[in-house]
C-alpha cells in the first residue's frame, strides 16, 4: 500500500465517522408506537407519551469519536512536514476509535438485550453504527498502511 | 545487574491496573422513593447491586471486554517491541490508544446515566443520582500510567536506534571485551581484484 492510498483510506475513515455522528446508532420500539432513536449526540423519542418523564437520554459517545477522528485528520494534514509524528497520530487516532467503538458496541448490545427482553418491544441497529464500524475498519487499514510504508 | 526499563514496566503496570479497574464499581445509581431508597451499581462486566435484579439486567454493557482486549494488545506490543519486533510498536501504541478511548467512552456512558434512567422507564418521577465508582478512577489512573510508560518506551527506543545512513559503514565494537589482539577497526585485508 502506497502512502497516498493509506492517507486516502484514513481520510475516508474520518469522513465516514463524521457522517455517522448524525445518523441513528440504534432504535428501540415499544408498545403504542413509542420509538427511542439514539444518535451519537442525543436521543429522539417518537410518539412520546404524556407521562414520559422530562429527563432525556443524552449520551455523549460522539465526544470520544469526534476526538479520535480529529486526531486522524490532523495526522493526514501533518504527513507532509512531520511524517513521524503523523504516523503515530494516525495509528493512535484510528486505534483509539477501535476502543471507543468497542465500548459503544458493548452498550448497544446491552440495550438490545434490554429491549428484546421486554414484551412488545423491538430493537433495530442503526445505519450510523454500521457506518461507524466501516469507518473504523477503513481508518485502521489506512493507519497501519502508513506504518508499513515507513518501514 | 538487571537493567529495569521504566517505560515498559509502567506500560504493563498501567494496563494491569486498568483491567483491575474494570472489575470494580464503574458507577453507582441511588434511587430515593418516598420512605425507601435503593442502590444500583455495576462494574464494567456486570451488575453488582442489587444482586437479584429483574431479568433484563442479564444484559449488562460489558465495557470490560474492549478495554481488557486493548490492555492485552498493549502488553503484547511492548513485549514484542523489547524483542526487536517492529510490529510491537503498532500494537503498543494502538493498545494504549484503544484503552484510553475505551475508558473515556465508558466514562461518557456513566455521565449520561443520571438522565438516561429517567428517560428509559416511563412513569418514574424520582430522580436517581449517579456517582462515579472507584473502578472508573482506577481505570483512568491505569491509562495515565500506561500512556507515560508508552512515551518513555518510544523515546528510549528512538534514542537507542542509530541514525543509520544508507551506504554508511557501521562499526560494531564490544565495550568490555578482553580481546586485545584485533585492532579496534579490524585488520586491513588485501582484496583480490
Amino acid at each position: 500500500m502506497g502512502r497516498a492510498t493509506a492517507a486516502a483510506l484514513l481520510a475516508v475513515g474520518v469522513v465516514l465517522t463524521a457522517v455517522a455522528q448524525v445518523l441513528p446508532l440504534y432504535s428501540s420500539s415499544y408498545t403504542g408506537g413509542v420509538e427511542v432513536v439514539v444518535r451519537a449526540w442525543g436521543t429522539t423519542i417518537i410518539n412520546k407519551p404524556g407521562d414520559w418523564p422530562a429527563g432525556e437520554l443524552s449520551p455523549t459517545y460522539g465526544i470520544p469519536l469526534t476526538v479520535t477522528a480529529v486526531i486522524a485528520a490532523l495526522a493526514i494534514a501533518a504527513l507532509a512536514w512531520r511524517p513521524e509524528v503523523a504516523r503515530y497520530a494516525a495509528l493512535g487516532g484510528a486505534l483509539a476509535q477501535v476502543g471507543a467503538l468497542g465500548v459503544l458496541v458493548a452498550l448497544v448490545m446491552s440495550e438490545r438485550g434490554h429491549a428484546v427482553g421486554q414484551k412488545g418491544a423491538s430493537f433495530d441497529f442503526g445505519i450510523g453504527l454500521v457506518l461507524l464500524v466501516v469507518a473504523t475498519v477503513v481508518a485502521t487499514a489506512g493507519a497501519v498502511g502508513l506504518q508499513r510504508e515507513a518501514a | 545487574m538487571i537493567r529495569v526499563r521504566l517505560g515498559p514496566v509502567l506500560l504493563v503496570v498501567g494496563a494491569v491496573v486498568a483491567v483491575i479497574g474494570t472489575f470494580l464499581e464503574l458507577y453507582v445509581l441511588k434511587f430515593s422513593f418516598p420512605g425507601a431508597s435503593e442502590v444500583h451499581s455495576m462494574s464494567s462486566w456486570e451488575y453488582l447491586q442489587p444482586a437479584s435484579g429483574p431479568p433484563q439486567e442479564a444484559y449488562p454493557p460489558r465495557f470490560g471486554l474492549p478495554i481488557s482486549a486493548a490492555a492485552v494488545a498493549a502488553v503484547v506490543g511492548v513485549v514484542l517491541l523489547l524483542r526487536g519486533r517492529e510490529a510491537g510498536r503498532l500494537l503498543a501504541v494502538g493498545g494504549v490508544a484503544g484503552m484510553a478511548a475505551g475508558v473515556w467512552s465508558a466514562a461518557e456512558a456513566y455521565l449520561s446515566m443520571g438522565s438516561g434512567v429517567q428517560a428509559q422507564e416511563p412513569g418514574m418521577d424520582f430522580g436517581p443520582t449517579a456517582e462515579a465508582g472507584g473502578g472508573l478512577t482506577v481505570m483512568i489512573a491505569g491509562v495515565v500510567v500506561a500512556v507515560v510508560g508508552l512515551v518513555f518506551t518510544l523515546r528510549r527506543k528512538r534514542a537507542a536506534e542509530p541514525a543509520a545512513t544508507e551506504g554508511a559503514v557501521v562499526i560494531h565494537q564490544f565495550d568490555d571485551s578482553d580481546e586485545m589482539d584485533t585492532p579496534p577497526y579490524g585488520v586491513p585485508m588485501q582484496e583480490n581484484a
